[in-house]
């Protein structure tokens, strides 16, 4: 399945798992993804990173305008971050997107090894 | 090879997730916390555009409904008692969950199982003040009163049915940031939540101070320089001499001991309440008015939840406590009542006399006693639990001891003693006239309060109200010999000799803070009062005899400081200016002075200059209690104050180790005896000062100062920028405080707004036979989430002193613009 594929999939999955458990969730889908249905090449990390990344930034963006932003400013000041919404926002992404990226990464790398045991 | 990888990947992806779920220090679990779905995102809070909706409430038994007003007030009308309370609790829980569970996790010593160790100190002085055993104690006897059970547990159920409701998605902000999660709410809780109100308001101890400063200054200038009563007060009740008295007093010698013992907290500038009623005589309207602005620390989420509560049995509308059913302070359709802290001194500490204190067997008289040993258990988050035996004596609990000399100090504090003040509330929220408020003050014990009342019918009156001892002359005002038996007996006041007066021929009652009789009272006792605000607020309500609300909202807000108009012209006069050494610098701070009028307004600078001065010359004037000569090892005080702001809960307190005197006591010395003892440094050998040389002194580092806050501050000298008023959080992060507010006030005007500490409710009440109305407004809001828009509704309003207008409904049609319905309707079983 092609990059672009896996991220549609693990936002989708990510999104069904994380609304009934707790965030890491999201880890096993993007595992399970690259494992499954990846190639075990270079690409495997972004379709973790995109895949929880997007979504992140898009949820928290949404509660960003929606709420005017009272919660993200007083949260940036807490952690002593300048005081701009996307800060936080593109904070909470990039979080995501490593943990995601991590995950699908490590995901190919077992099917890496997959692969290569069977072809034996 | 590939797999080795794999596995190794698999240990990186789990620590990951272990990591990101674990509190790291300080900061709370990262991953946890910032993630959308679950995280704190999701206590940002959107407005609904509903404006009614239908919710299932498992636990009540009718149909009931709740109107939101476009500041988020809740009016809640209910079909019964039970449905009322439960709702109460319910919404409540809602907008205040973790307010209310820390502020009980506070009293009762617990806070050490939600920060760790460095609440520890704070924790062990709660138990060992006995708080929880305070709570268990009212809580026994609010058990055998079957009105206030029902209220109690109904209010609990509904508290409890809001915390099953939650998870970890939902749970308030706080606890993600900290990491923890709710608990039960019990009836206990909200025993612990009016003893935590009582360690507040008897705050104010003197027993310690006084015997180190009568060991210093020997009986004669002690009673000179700490006189029990403000002579030149204008008391709550003037001439109230009830003829029953003298029969129930103690008969006792004086007794005290010495020993040097940990001080309590001392507030550095006084803080109080204000309430008044004024007879429809002397108002424009015709009606009776009655005002509170009772003064706290000034907190977020707000001290009082804002709530109208109406069933079959009440229709009443104020504040209360979180934590608490029912209204605390506030107005029905018949009567309206606010509350101010009567100061009087209910707490004494006897040094006991051990003879065997690990033993914890203590002489008593002829006799020995034995203490019982109470293990109270300090769970730590991170740390081992601590386990610490706190002994009880016939007096109390062994609050404090002296390790090194062995001497230990039992606290006999009257907030320990069985009392159910949620009765008091609970009918003055129903009361119909005087004599139902009379009723409901006689179940009244602790803190002592100045009850003040107004009615529809035009009756205006006052009351203090608590439990206080019948006692001889200087009784209680020192550390006294806990081996003597005559202290256990004891007498107490009855309610009808506690100060009170109805409709006085004056046309208006008034508290605040000031001492409550003259010298015609019989009955001895001693405290902390106020000096100036009372008379300020006497001052104006004998002036104007035709009262309008706006005057009220005025003399609420009046910075009229009446001890600058007292002793700034004595410290002009007294200033050589042939003295000055500076003269640019000097005669640049006392230029701001000379056309004053004594209003600390916050756009002022006189305030600034005459603020800085009146510190520095107490500071120089009262050396003789900034002794250093002391092992500062050995003292210290636990504040919850200092534990928030420097993670420590113990401080030096040598600077603090002695109470400065009354202002009034320095202001006389300025006056009339220029020469006394007093004016003399003690680190000049060679010179005697007099009142002249402090003047100058203290003077000249105040023109110091000043200069350098014009150099330093970007010329910003104007008191609300040099008060810098903040509301703080109740965990003390900044993030969650509002910013500095350029407000004026000063502990001595009415409008008692200092840094810290300020006007936690605003109210103004006119007893319109038609149906009252009411002002009023919160130095905060509705909600205690920092992500609504309710946290800080209001805060804007009460620092530029606007105030709202109470919506009191008659019923759940009323909805205006804005407003919201919400319908309560018993879980299908």
């Amino acid at each position: 399945m092609n990059l672009f594929l896996r991220v549609v999939l693990i936002i989708g999955l990510s999104y069904a798992a994380q609304t009934f458990f707790p965030w890491w969730s999201a880890v096993v889908v993007a595992l399970l993804v690259e494992a499954i249905l990846g190639k075990g090449d270079n690409t495997s990390f972004f379709s973790g990173f995109y895949g929880i990344a997007i979504p992140w930034i898009i949820i928290s963006a949404y509660i960003d305008i929606k709420s005017e932003s009272i919660l993200t400013v007083r949260i940036l000041e807490l952690f002593k971050l300048p005081q701009f919404s996307s800060v936080l926002i593109v904070l909470t992404g990039l979080i995501g997107g490593l943990v995601g990226g991590v995950s699908s990464m490590v995901g190919g790398w077992i099917k890496d090894a997959i692969l290569h045991t069977n072809g034996k | 090879m590939r797999w080795i990888k794999a596995v190794f990947g698999i240990v990186l992806v789990l620590s990951i997730v272990f990591v990101g779920n674990s509190k790291l220090g300080m900061l709370p679990p990262v991953v946890k916390f910032l993630e959308p779905y679950h995280g704190i995102w999701q206590n940002a809070e959107i407005s609904s555009a509903n404006t009614s909706d239908t919710f299932q409430l498992n636990g009540i038994n009718s149909d009931s409904k709740v109107v939101f007003d476009e500041r988020g007030v809740p009016h809640v009308f209910a079909a019964n008692d039970h449905d009322l309370y439960f709702i109460q609790g319910y919404l409540t829980a809602k907008d205040r969950l973790w307010q209310m569970e820390f502020q009980t996790h506070a009293a009762a010593g617990r806070l050490s199982e939600i920060i760790g160790e460095k609440a520890l100190d704070f924790d062990l002085e709660q138990r060992r003040i006995g708080m929880v055993w305070a709570a268990e104690n009212a809580l026994d006897l609010i058990s055998q009163d079957s009105v206030s059970v029902a209220a109690v547990s109904s209010y609990t159920d509904g508290v409890n049915q809001y915390i099953s409701n939650l998870n970890e998605t939902t749970f308030p902000l706080e606890y993600k940031l900290l990491d923890y999660g709710p608990e039960q709410w019990t009836a206990l809780k909200s025993a612990l939540l009016l003893k935590y109100m009582a360690k507040m308001l008897n705050g104010n101890e003197r027993d310690r101070p006084n015997t180190e400063a009568l060991k210093l200054l020997g009986p004669e200038i002690f009673n000179q320089l700490f006189p029990d009563q403000n002579y030149l007060s204008d008391p709550i009740v003037p001439e109230f001499a009830p003829d029953t008295a003298l029969g129930e007093q103690l008969n006792l010698d004086d007794v005290m001991t010495d020993g040097n013992w940990p001080m309590p907290e001392i507030q550095p500038h006084f803080v109080g309440s204000n309430n008044w009623a004024v007879s429809g005589s002397r108002t424009e309207g015709g009606s009776a008015i009655l005002c509170n602005d009772p003064h706290l620390a000034l907190g977020l989420p707000s001290i009082w939840y804002e709530i109208q509560l109406q069933s079959p049995s009440v229709n009443c509308y104020g504040v209360s406590l979180p934590g608490s059913p029912g209204i605390t302070i506030g107005f029905n359709d018949s009567i309206a009542w606010g509350v101010t802290n009567a100061g009087r001194d209910v707490k004494d500490y006897y040094e006991m006399d051990f003879v065997d204190f690990s033993e914890g067997t203590y002489r008593m008289g002829n006799e020995t006693l034995k203490a019982n040993k109470r293990l109270e258990e300090i769970k730590v988050r991170g740390g081992k639990t601590v386990i610490d035996t706190v002994l009880y004596t016939v007096f109390g609990p062994v609050a404090y001891s002296d390790k090194i000399a062995n001497k230990h100090l039992a606290l006999r504090w009257l907030a320990h003693d069985p009392s159910n003040e949620l009765r008091t509330f609970y009918e003055l929220n129903r009361s119909r006239n005087f004599s139902d408020y009379e009723a409901a003050l006689s179940h009244y014990n602790c803190p002592g309060q100045n009850f003040v009342y107004a009615d529809t019918k035009n009756n205006i009156a006052i009351w203090q109200q608590g439990k206080f001892k019948s006692m001889p002359k200087d009784y209680g005002k020192f550390i006294q010999d806990g081996s003597d038996a005559s202290h256990l007996k004891e007498k107490f006041i009855p309610q009808m000799d506690n100060p009170h007066m109805l409709n006085p021929e004056r046309g208006f009652v008034s508290s605040a803070n000031q001492p409550p009789t003259d010298a015609s009272y019989p009955y001895y006792y001693s405290g902390v009062f106020e000096e100036f605000r009372n008379r300020t607020i006497n001052n104006f309500l004998r002036r104007d005899s035709s009262i309008s609300i706006q005057d009220m909202m005025d003399l609420q807000l009046s910075n009229y400081n009446l001890l600058a108009a007292e002793a700034l012209p004595l410290m002009l006069r007294l200033l050589d200016t042939n003295k000055f050494q500076y003269p640019e610098n000097e005669r640049r701070a006392l230029n701001e002075l000379l056309d004053w009028d004594y209003n600390n307004n916050g756009e002022l600078i006189a305030p600034t200059v005459f603020e800085i001065w009146w510190d520095e010359l107490n500071n120089i004037l009262w050396d003789e209690f900034n002794s250093s000569d002391w092992d500062q090892d050995k003292y210290y005080l636990y504040s919850w104050e200092q534990l928030m702001k420097d993670g420590k809960a113990k401080i030096d307190m040598r600077d603090q180790r002695y109470v400065y005197p009354m202002a009034k006591v320095t202001i006389d010395l300025l006056e009339n005896h220029p020469n006394h003892i007093a004016f003399d440094h003690r680190s000049t050998n060679n010179s005697v000062e007099v009142a002249k040389d402090i003047v100058y002194d203290s003077f000249y580092w105040t023109a110091m100062k000043f200069g350098d806050i014009i150099k330093y501050e970007y010329n910003r000298p104007h008191w609300g920028f040099y008060k810098a008023t903040r509301v703080k959080h109740l965990a003390r992060l900044d993030a969650f405080s509002s910013k500095k507010l350029v407000v004026g006030g000063s502990g001595n005007a009415p409008n008692a707004t200092t840094a810290t500490h300020g006007p936690s409710w605003r109210m103004i009440v006119e007893m319109n036979p038609k149906g009252p109305k009411a002002w009023g407004v919160l130095p905060g809001g509705q909600s205690g989430n920092p992500g609504s828009n309710h946290y800080t509704t209001s805060l804007n309003s009460w620092a530029t002193g606007e105030y709202h207008q109470l919506n009191f409904l008659t019923n759940s049609e009323e909805i205006e613009e804005g407003w919201r319905l919400q319908t309560f309707k018993p879980a299908a079983e």
